[in-house]
């Protein structure tokens, strides 16, 4: 089943790439102006090159369809699990930085990657997330003046 | 005549920074310079700026001496994450990430980086023997590119990067269109109307180029750092024959590099171009020129010559209207003029001639440190290649965690930091599908100068385009050569396709 | 198994943390004095580093730390839009004083020029004090032939003149548009990005007019390649360099002149003791000798006005520029 899934993602995605095309041109119809060529206005671009994406990509789609389905070279050795891990604490580490701030923020998902790719112990895992977010948190703040997200309480 | 006293003058200049104080700032501010260059996210507008008040207290000739050295340092940098671990360091060395990364993942990381210190070296020599000859004379030309000029550049740009980043000709086209649509979000400065937006207040400076570099090219590449195989981090072995160039590489590089810096010094030199596109250029270039094109993208030193020497030499083409005619053509050299303009000095046509002492020591300062970079660059070879022997479980989070921080520091925003996410999550997808994402961000990059160039031309023009090529021949030269290079690319990769479909 | 762990501990970790952190701090307290207590204060420029706009700003914030007690000024640039991006992400900040706008003549002019901005600045601000003030002066070619106001209505009636402006119905914009409205006569604008590049578009040939801040244009004056036929004001420039450059009042067209503003703001529903801490900072560094200085070098002239008097200014300015841009209807689209 999953190398089904997996061996459709050139197909899905040229499909995808179509549908987009094709929102952006009904969306840039609706809210946008075209103007005309020699007084373009903002919808101008996004219509022209919204019907090319969906040009090419309907082509594309087309020979995607044709060729036989295979799963593309760079996914086959991909371990969905750590992929979805991965993606999920970005999105946490997003998610979190406005709530906990940058520096705990920072030590709780860095702590969780490290261990994620494999590293093996708690101890050294630990002092190295913490020497790192310290370090990132001191650059930030001392060298570069740049106003790092706290938490309410931090 | 004139040449061999510009020649003198510039050994005078060399001289005047041979002062303890003046080569200190230069290291310094090289050093800080190639730091930010590594460091994906921070840009050099950014650390200029934040350096600025610290050399308040500093005379003209020192300051300046100190900022200018972030410009061409951050230009030595940037290559050595592209090659390492294929996330450019800066814009101008996403295309060294196309053949360095995969000389890196042959074990060959340690020759990489050197040809392209070597080559940013070269360029920048060339790049200022062109600011030393040409600072007067080349002054004005760039004043001639106007909005028609700017707009077939970019047209011409974007039919390159349908072609030169991807095998597909299909694909770069899809992607070009794309990038362009996602350059479309935000407030349009050119129309005054919100695109895309769905009313979040965020998306009204829309995606940034840096911000989405770090997605698709940083998290993408994470992604395929940590979920794919677990032996990544033996890839990078290297032995101690591969870590310098030899002869024959010399040999086979050094045309590259003369043509490539000129290129890069000319496109610096015009306005709207910058030395990011002439990378991509010079890639071209090169590989139409060369005996073995198919090497390109595989892991070809040619390959990482050519955007090297062509960045390096662009930052002193983008110097050239700065010093010669006080116009800062991008938004980093408007800060080298901020720089200027606090020291009490207002860079403009007289600037030259009233400030010699300070135009020929600044041009000394660069070729200086351009030597100083050098030297500390090579001997750091080994050590920067065998960085990747860290435990690779550790050195990857490390650097999503700085990549995080270069994104969030660029407009200090959360929001940023949400849209790479996003970002590296479709990217991953579209480059798992052979969808270039060099070309996609460029082209998000080219929108805005596409669209204020095309209304320009038509406001100027009437609509008519036909004559405004006629009025402007230069514009119209470019454009003819743009449709020509698309039609020849395209009929090239349309009759590769039917021979490898008759051959099955 | 190691992997599940870890995720677990993720998980358990920022929901004790999301339970007890919470979101915002609690709401500012409007009664007493108050200070931002040593924290960062953004200053949100809507113009690009390196602006005479830009550096006036961090003329007060390098030279004038000492009269912000408990507070650490950071400059912000946030250009594009021809100060649209920068004032909307200023206008939408939240109101706890810890982001400070240089609300300038855009913020007035934009909204009342053209239909399409996000917001109506002017309406959504609370004024700490007005910095200062500058003008406009008009620019074109040495080798043109135009030597007055009156020279450049003759060649804007006789043939197709082209201005080079920074942003759609800014302040480089609808000066010439209505000058020519006004002469029975058109020009054609382009839109570059930036004073530089109009400037270049003028000097290259691209261009015939353009309309710019004094010290933009200052050294091409000097060097000869441009040529300043008029000062948008009814007294003429200090500047030496502009000392026989006549004012438009002085040539007969005493309705073409704009002055353009520079001041602070707050957002909107910022309580009334966070506006008056930063009304006696600003009071205070706007008196300071350096920072005045400062502000002439770079071509704008320190004009101080508090609060309340700021606040009048604006409505004024407001309902002038209404007047001019109902006049233009739809020229600056």
């Amino acid at each position: 089943m999953k190398k089904k899934l997996l061996s459709w993602t050139n197909r899905i995605i040229s499909i995808f790439l179509v549908c987009l095309g094709i929102f952006v041109l009904i969306y840039s119809n609706r809210k946008l102006e075209f103007g005309s060529v020699t007084n373009p206005k903002g919808g101008f671009t996004p219509i022209i090159f919204s019907s090319g994406l969906i040009i090419f990509g309907i082509i594309n789609t087309v020979f995607e369809f044709i060729k036989k389905p295979e799963i593309p070279e760079k996914l086959k050795n991909i371990h969905w699990d750590k992929w979805i891990i991965y993606m999920a604490e970005c999105a946490l580490y997003v998610f979190l930085i406005d709530k906990v701030g940058y520096f705990v923020d920072t030590t709780i998902i860095l702590f969780a990657m490290i261990k994620l790719s494999g590293a093996k112990g708690w101890l050294k895992p630990l002092l190295i997330t913490l020497a790192t977010a310290f370090l990132l948190f001191a650059m930030f703040n001392y060298a570069m003046k740049i106003v790092l997200p706290k938490a309410s309480w931090f | 005549m004139e040449i061999l006293s510009s020649f003198i003058l510039l050994g005078k200049g060399i001289l005047s920074c041979l002062t303890l104080q003046n080569l200190l700032c230069c290291t310094i501010g090289s050093l800080i310079g190639s730091l930010i260059g590594v460091l994906p996210g921070i840009g050099i507008s950014g650390t200029v700026a934040i350096l600025l008040p610290v050399t308040y207290g500093f005379d003209p000739l020192t300051a300046l001496i100190m900022l200018s050295g972030i410009y061409f340092g951050s230009a030595y940098g940037g290559a050595i994450t592209s090659i390492l671990i294929n996330i450019p360091g800066e814009a101008t060395s996403i295309v060294t990430c196309f053949d360095g990364n995969p000389l890196a993942k042959k074990g060959k990381g340690g020759k990489a980086l050197s040809i392209s210190a070597i080559s940013s070296f070269l360029g920048g020599c060339i790049g200022i023997i062109g600011l030393t000859i040409f600072a007067t004379m080349l002054s004005r030309v760039a004043l001639q590119f106007g909005k028609v000029e700017f707009f077939a550049i970019i047209i011409f740009g974007l039919v390159l990067l349908t072609t030169v980043a991807s095998k597909n000709m299909l694909k770069g086209l899809i992607v070009v269109c794309l990038g362009v649509l996602i350059g479309c979000i935000g407030l349009d400065e050119v129309f005054g109307s919100l695109r895309f937006t769905f009313g979040v207040v965020d998306l009204f400076k829309g995606v940034e180029f840096v911000t989405f570099i770090m997605g698709v090219y940083g998290i993408t590449e994470l992604l395929f750092a940590i979920a794919g195989e677990e032996e990544s981090g033996e890839i990078m072995n290297y032995s101690k024959a591969d870590l310098y160039p030899t002869k024959s590489d010399f040999k086979a590089i050094w045309k590259t590099v003369v043509r490539c810096s000129c290129l890069g010094f000319g496109m610096g030199l015009i306005p709207g171009c910058g030395g990011t596109l002439a990378t991509f250029f010079a890639y071209g270039l090169e590989r139409s020129l060369s005996k073995h094109p198919e090497e390109f993208g595989e892991g070809s030193i040619v390959g990482v010559a050519a955007p090297e020497a062509t960045n390096n030499a662009a930052v002193y083409g983008s110097m050239v209207p700065l010093l010669s005619l006080g116009i800062p053509f991008s938004s980093s050299m408007a800060i080298m003029m901020s720089a200027f303009i606090v020291h009490g000095i207002t860079p403009g046509p007289l600037f030259i001639t009233e400030h010699p002492d300070l135009f020929w020591g600044l041009i000394g300062s660069m070729l200086i440190g351009n030597i100083i970079l050098l030297i500390i660059n090579l001997p750091f070879v080994g050590i920067w290649a065998s960085m990747l022997k860290v435990n690779f479980s550790i050195l990857m989070p490390i650097i999503t965690m700085v990549t995080f921080a270069g994104g969030y520091a660029i407009n200090g925003s959360v929001f940023d930091l949400g849209v790479m996410v996003v970002c590296g999550f479709f990217g991953f997808f579209l480059n798992v599908c052979g969808y270039n994402m060099a070309a996609l961000a460029v082209s998000l990059f080219l929108c805005g100068t596409l669209e204020d160039a095309f209304v320009g031309t038509m406001t100027l023009y009437k609509g008519n385009l036909l004559s405004a090529f006629i009025n402007r021949p230069i514009g119209g030269v470019i454009f003819l050569a743009a449709i020509i290079f698309f039609l020849y690319s395209a009929g090239k990769n349309f009759y590769n396709f039917a021979k490898t479909k008759n051959t099955k | 198994m190691k992997r599940i762990i870890s995720v677990m501990l993720v998980l358990c970790l920022s929901l004790m943390l999301f339970a007890q952190g919470g979101s915002e701090a609690a709401a500012a307290d409007s009664s007493g004095a108050w200070t931002p207590k040593g924290g960062n204060v953004n200053i949100i420029v809507p113009f690009g580093a390196g602006g005479s706009s830009d550096l006036t700003v961090r003329a007060i914030v390098n030279n004038g730390a000492k009269y912000f007690p408990d507070t650490t000024l950071v400059v912000e640039n946030v250009p594009g839009g021809g100060c649209a991006i920068g004032l909307t992400k200023f206008v939408t900040s939240k109101p706890d004083g810890f982001t400070i706008g240089n609300t300038s003549t855009p913020m007035v002019v934009l909204p009342t020029s053209t239909t399409t901005q996000p917001y109506v600045y002017y309406e959504m601000v609370e004024p700490i004090c007005r910095s200062a003030v500058s003008t406009f002066v008009v620019y074109v070619r040495s080798d043109s032939g135009i030597y007055n106001l009156e020279d450049l209505k003759n060649e804007i009636l006789s043939r197709e003149m082209i201005l080079a402006c920074n942003s759609k119905g800014g302040n480089s914009h609808w000066e010439m548009e209505y000058f020519a409205m006004k002469n029975g006569g058109d020009v054609t604008a382009v839109v570059y990005d930036g004073g530089a590049s109009a400037i270049a578009a003028v000097l290259g040939g691209h261009a015939d007019i353009t309309v710019q801040a004094p010290n933009d244009g200052r050294e091409y004056v000097r060097s000869g390649d441009l040529r300043a036929i008029a000062v948008l004001n009814t007294e003429r420039l200090t500047d030496s360099v502009y000392a026989d450059v006549p004012t438009s009042v002085e040539q007969g067209y005493p309705w073409l002149t704009n002055v353009g503003f520079q001041g602070f703001s707050l957002p909107k529903g910022t309580p009334q003791n966070i506006i008056d801490f930063y009304r006696e900072c600003f009071r205070n560094a706007l008196a300071d000798p350096v920072i005045m200085e400062e502000t002439e070098k770079l071509g704008m002239i320190p004009a101080y006005l508090d609060a309340d008097e700021f606040s009048a200014f604006i409505d004024e300015s407001v309902a002038n520029y209404k007047e001019i841009f109902s006049a233009l209807e739809g020229r600056l689209d």
